[in-house]
């Protein structure tokens, strides 16, 4: 229950041939995982059921590699119906040689520290709930080793060329050392019909021992309103198949705070129960306590 | 009748004459049977190959399936013969005597060829698993080993039980 460490391959998660699977054939496997919860909120919401099924096929073929991401997904945002099933992602990628490689299609985003499946979180939630942090483009980009650089569609218009919105991503990642990563990620969004906007993401991760500690920064600026949110977590594994994470994180765009609680106990390398606890203050009201049990399977 | 050159002419003529016959007659017929032995090792050496082969899968058999019962044999059996392209170095036990903690995954496969099935872990001090198996659903009589990596490197090797091989030979 953790997102790998090494800050490099995080860049080229999306794009590289990935090393968890069922072989089908000798090019062809398939991954993926079925995440269910049931969740609790002070404001009398609660719900239980299916969050996320992905099944993620993977083709690869000496130089060329690709992937195609099938999710299904559950009545995440709570309006009572289910948000269908469709392609999370679908992508060719060219290896290049020496660590370099061109991705074609639609992929996810090389910013942010917390993965964007649960099979990458410490926590069942994410940190931010209103982020100037991209998700899933379509478009191309460039990698080698731990650096990326993208040109893709913007906010989801799926065009990219004059006329059309387009952005521009950056991604650079270094090993410092001694436990110590550091990434650097910087978008410019060209949009047709408002402020184009730049975002940056900047974020620390520090591995000792058992413990984990990360800390990030996402700022964005269309030059008239200014956002920036942030977190810092601390992950520690007091056992090889529990641990307990805490995590504090702000949004001055919403004026939120939130502080979560969360305990990860894997019963196998591929299943895991998750229980967490967060405490939400929005701009000042009552804080809201949201708790949230979570089993997820992966294969 | 005396031997004369002329009696001994006499006779050997039609001799000869039979015998070139008999002769020609023979030599494309001679062709014929080569060419169908030909014919006939070539079909025969294609079939020890095919037996060569099917020999080498019931010995893994008998390594995977043991002497269990023949229902999860033949599920086993299913999988290893759709399986030839996942290289099954792995089912040989000299080829897990390098695998050790500390090595990576490049040489783990370099060792054992690629893992029929692998996961990223959910526990905190493991990245990811390889698993060696030849049965998904009979744990009991399957050949199952597996190894645990961490950033890369081995940590943790539970090889097959290849005890039950030598009892199945």
């Amino acid at each position: 229950m953790k997102k790998q460490i090494a800050i490099a391959s995080a860049i080229l998660a999306a794009t590289s041939y990935s090393f968890a699977e069922i072989a089908l054939t000798e090019s062809l496997s398939v991954e993926g995982f079925v995440d269910m919860s049931y969740s609790d909120s002070d404001n009398g919401e609660s719900r239980i059921g299916i969050d996320q099924v992905e099944f993620d096929f993977l083709f690869n073929a000496g130089a060329v590699s690709a992937q195609v991401d099938v999710q299904y997904e559950g009545d995440n945002d709570g309006n009572g119906q289910d948000d269908g099933t469709f392609i999370e992602q679908a992508f060719v990628t060219y290896d290049l040689g020496n660590g370099a490689a061109l991705t074609a299609g639609r992929f996810a985003s090389q910013l942010g520290f917390e993965a964007f499946e649960p099979t990458g979180l410490y926590q069942y939630s994410l940190a931010y709930a209103n982020t100037a942090l991209p998700g899933y483009d379509q478009g191309v980009k460039y990698t080698n080793g731990s650096f990326g650089i993208a040109i893709v569609d913007e906010a989801g218009d799926d065009q990219i060329g004059d006329g059309s919105d387009y952005s521009i991503e950056v991604a650079y990642s270094t090993d410092l050392g001694n436990g110590l990563g550091a990434f650097l990620g910087g978008r410019y969004n060209s949009v047709d019909t408002g402020d184009d906007q730049f975002v940056i993401d900047a974020y620390l991760t520090y591995e000792t021992g058992a413990w984990l500690f990360a800390a990030e920064v996402v700022h964005a600026d269309d030059g008239d309103d200014v956002d920036t949110s942030a977190l810092a977590m601390a992950n520690y594994s007091y056992s090889d198949a529990a641990s307990v994470t805490a995590r504090y994180s702000v949004e001055d765009g919403s004026d939120t705070s939130k502080i979560t609680l969360a305990h990860n106990y894997a019963l196998a390398d591929n299943l895991a129960l998750i229980a967490e606890v967060s405490s939400v203050d929005v701009d000042g009201d009552d804080e809201d306590i949201q708790s949230a049990v979570e089993l997820l399977f992966t294969f | 009748m005396r031997i004369s050159p002329i009696n001994t002419a006499l006779l050997l003529t039609p001799a000869l004459l039979l015998s070139t016959a008999v002769g020609a007659g023979d030599s494309p017929s001679l062709e014929a049977r080569i060419t169908s032995l030909e014919v006939r090792l070539a079909a025969l050496e294609q079939r020890l190959a095919t037996n060569e082969k099917a020999t080498e899968t019931a010995q893994i058999m008998a390594v995977s399936g043991g002497v269990g019962n023949s229902l999860s044999n033949s599920a086993a059996l299913d999988i290893m013969a759709n399986s030839a392209w996942r290289n099954l170095r792995w089912t040989r036990p000299v080829q897990w005597q390098g695998v050790v903690p500390g090595i990576t995954e490049a040489e783990v496969i370099k060792f054992l060829g690629e893992p029929p099935r692998s996961v990223k872990s959910l526990k905190p001090r493991v990245d990811k698993v390889f698993y060696y198996e030849t049965s998904l659903g009979d744990q009991s009589n399957a050949l199952s080993g597996r190894i645990s990596f961490r950033e890369g490197k081995v940590i943790e090797v539970r090889k097959p039980n290849f005890q039950t091989k030598e009892t199945a030979q």
